[in-house]
C-alpha cells in the first residue's frame, strides 16, 4: 500500500454533501482536505457529511482541517458531521476532545438522517 | 533481539510519506499487532513533521527496534535545540471551538500514542526516544 494519498470524492443528497475520504489524513495530504471542504463552503454547501469508513489515518495536520472548516461554519444552519470512523481514528477524536467538537455517527445513513 | 532498522533522510514534508512506509514496514514485519501499527505510526509522524517544520535540521534519522514486549522508537535530527516534551498541551477541555488553540497538538498525541517518551540533547543533536508496550 502507498501511503501519502487521499482520495477526495463528493456525493449530493438533497441539501447535504457527503465526502468521502479514502487513505490518509495527513501532513501530506491536509491541503487537499482542505481546499476541497473550503471549496464546498464557498459553494454554499454547508451541510457537510464526512464518510471515514475508508480513512486509515489521521493525524494532527488533518485535525485541524477539519477544525478550520469547522470554524468557517460558524453558528449557522450547517455542520460538519462524520460517520463510519475506524476504532483508531474516534480514539484520536476521544483523546483530543475532537469528539464533543463533532457529532460522530456509526454510518452514513445516520448522518445524513441527523440533519433532516 | 533484531537489530533495528534504521530510516536516515532529509527532512523536507515530502519524505513523510516515506517515514510512514518505513516504520509501517518495519512493525508489520516484526509482527505487531495494527493497534499498536497505528499509534507508533501516529507519534512518528507528529515527531517527524515538527522536526521537518520547525528544527531546520539537516538530516534526520528514524530508528526502530521491535522487542517482545515493547517497540523502541529513537528520532535523532541534527537541528536546533528543541525539547518537544516542554510544549505547552493544548486546552483539550475547552468545548468553545472559538477558543482551541491547535498548537501544540502533535506533541500531545505523541504523549498519549506512546507509554513513554523521553528527550535529550546529545553531540549538537535532538533524541527523541519512544516506547511502546506491545499489551
Amino acid at each position: 500500500m502507498m501511503s501519502g494519498t487521499l482520495s477526495i470524492s463528493e456525493r449530493i443528497f438533497g441539501d447535504v454533501t457527503v465526502v468521502s475520504l479514502d487513505g490518509r489524513l495527513d501532513t501530506t495530504t491536509a491541503s487537499d482536505a482542505e481546499a476541497s471542504l473550503l471549496s464546498l463552503l464557498g459553494a454554499g454547501r454547508q451541510k457537510i457529511v464526512i464518510n471515514a469508513r475508508n480513512l486509515e489515518y489521521i493525524s494532527s495536520a488533518g485535525l485541524r482541517v477539519l477544525l478550520a472548516a469547522k470554524k468557517k461554519l460558524g453558528s449557522g444552519s450547517g455542520d460538519i458531521r462524520l460517520a463510519a470512523m475506524s476504532p483508531q481514528i474516534r480514539n484520536i477524536f476521544a483523546i483530543t476532545g475532537f469528539d464533543r467538537i463533532f457529532l460522530l455517527f456509526d454510518d452514513e445513513g445516520q448522518a445524513l438522517a441527523s440533519f433532516s | 533481539m533484531n537489530a533495528p532498522a534504521v530510516l536516515t533522510v532529509s527532512p523536507e514534508t515530502g519524505v513523510l510519506s516515506a517515514v510512514a512506509d518505513f516504520v509501517e514496514g518495519a512493525l508489520r514485519d516484526g509482527g505487531v499487532a495494527e493497534d499498536i501499527v497505528f499509534c507508533v505510526h501516529l507519534a512518528v509522524d507528529e515527531a517527524c513533521t515538527n522536526i521537518i517544520s520547525y528544527s531546520r535540521a539537516r538530516s534526520l534519522s528514524v530508528s526502530i527496534q521491535v522487542c517482545m514486549e515493547d517497540v523502541t522508537v529513537i528520532i535523532t535530527d541534527d537541528g536546533i535545540a528543541f525539547d518537544p516534551l516542554t510544549a505547552k498541551p493544548p486546552d483539550i477541555l475547552g468545548n468553545d471551538i472559538n477558543n482551541r488553540q491547535p498548537g501544540g497538538l502533535g506533541v500531545y498525541l505523541i504523549r498519549k500514542s506512546v507509554d513513554e517518551v523521553t528527550y535529550a540533547r546529545r553531540e549538537g543533536k535532538n533524541v527523541l526516544r519512544m516506547v511502546k508496550r506491545r499489551r
